[in-house]
């Protein structure tokens, strides 16, 4: 692939996707450092992994994967050893602080507090909890985690449970 | 709120994030990223083999000069320490294409992305435990060499060439242990936490069975 195609496919992803690569940003990095970190990081993979992508799974799926294996893998930066990266963004500057946003603010309170929990869960049940969140069919969650359905249901089960926990009066039927 | 409520109000996050990210920007930036990685791997392999490089041709240098100076032996001993520094550059060489090509992607499934990351991180732990072994007994045994061959041309008594090159020995031993000390903390402080929080994130990839 040509890094002309890979370019326009970038953009294309990053269009489409951002929001999906945002959300993983902030369920897995709490400092606004790490989620820049995290962020360039997952950016990066999903630059490389473009030759790869050959069209069997969906883009969504892909960048999910992408994004979501390099946010459970990564290793947070020991600072006083690393190159600072320029921020490209101001990532706490984003959706749910911004003058622009037009929800309202209860909102922004609900899903930080959805952040939270999710922050809380063990990794793998975080991931499991965002992608349910995001409306991925059960095949989709196994096909990004490489674990059969039924073992997506029993994980999903317990993470629901203990995202009802975390998140009592919020939710009425999780 | 019911759950349905909650994913929709989650999902209209997507809305607030096309706002403000500049695709150009962070594409010039990744790219950016990208050729710095790029860079600083190429360089730090430069970085290695030069050292080697270096090591050998100054060897070899004091083989040339020993020898015209008829001192072969000690001669024999530098083309014997440089031979042992260079199997340290090829050792190197050698991994460092045999690991590139092994390098995890993170485009799989996570479960095969875990066991990519925590073969590496293995390896890593092999590779600095043995480091005795590889990186510190081979140019050990040259230098005690080409130490023995110069006292021995020296002096040409036993007695005294033991006792310098004992004296030689404790001198690059001590080195070689505090090499070998701040290589067996590495594994300890960094390698070994990451491969126990990598295993956990197997495990609990793997173990849901027991637990509903």
């Amino acid at each position: 692939m040509t890094d002309d195609k890979c370019e326009t496919t970038f953009k294309q992803w990053l269009g489409e996707h951002q929001g999906l690569i945002f959300k993983v940003v902030w369920a897995y990095a709490g400092t606004p450092e790490d989620q820049d970190d995290l962020l360039q990081e997952i950016l990066l993979q999903l630059w490389s992994s473009i030759p790869n992508f050959q069209g069997k799974a969906k883009v969504s799926t892909w960048v999910y994967r992408v994004a979501l294996n390099t946010a459970l893998v990564w290793k947070r930066a020991v600072r006083k050893s690393k190159r600072r990266r320029t921020p490209v963004i101001d990532i706490n500057k984003m959706p749910y602080t911004g003058q622009e946003h037009t929800d309202s603010g209860e909102n922004r309170q609900i899903v930080d507090k959805v952040y939270g929990a999710i922050r809380e869960l063990p990794k793998i049940d975080g991931s499991i909890v965002l992608m349910c969140l995001d409306g991925l069919s059960y095949d989709e969650m196994a096909d990004v985690l490489g674990i059969s359905k039924s073992n997506v249901g029993v994980k999903l089960n317990r993470a629901k449970k203990q995202m009802a926990k975390l998140l009592k009066g919020l939710i009425d039927d999780f | 709120m019911t759950f349905d409520e909650l994913q929709k109000t989650w999902q209209s996050q997507e809305s607030s994030f096309k706002l403000r990210i500049d695709s150009d920007v962070l594409f010039k930036e990744v790219r950016r990223n990208k050729k710095h990685f790029e860079s600083a791997v190429f360089w730090r392999d430069v970085r290695e083999i030069a050292a080697g490089t270096f090591a050998i041709l100054g060897f070899l240098g004091f083989s040339v000069f020993f020898f015209y100076r008829g001192l072969t032996l000690v001669a024999l001993g530098s083309v014997l320490a440089a031979l042992f520094v260079l199997w340290v550059v090829l050792f190197f060489i050698a991994d460092r294409v045999v690991q590139r090509k092994r390098h995890p992607s993170r485009d799989k499934s996570l479960t095969a992305c875990i066991e990519d990351s925590l073969a590496q991180v293995n390896h890593q732990i092999w590779l600095l435990k043995n480091v005795f072994w590889w990186y510190l007994l081979p140019p050990g045994i040259g230098v005690v060499i080409l130490s023995g061959t110069m006292v021995w041309q020296i002096y040409a008594v036993v007695k005294p060439v033991l006792i310098e090159l004992l004296e030689n020995l404790t001198l690059v031993a001590l080195v070689f242990w505090g090499v070998y000390l701040l290589n067996q903390r590495a594994v300890r402080k960094d390698l070994m936490p990451r491969k126990v929080e990598l295993e956990s994130l197997l495990n609990s990839l793997s173990n849901s069975s027991r637990t509903t």
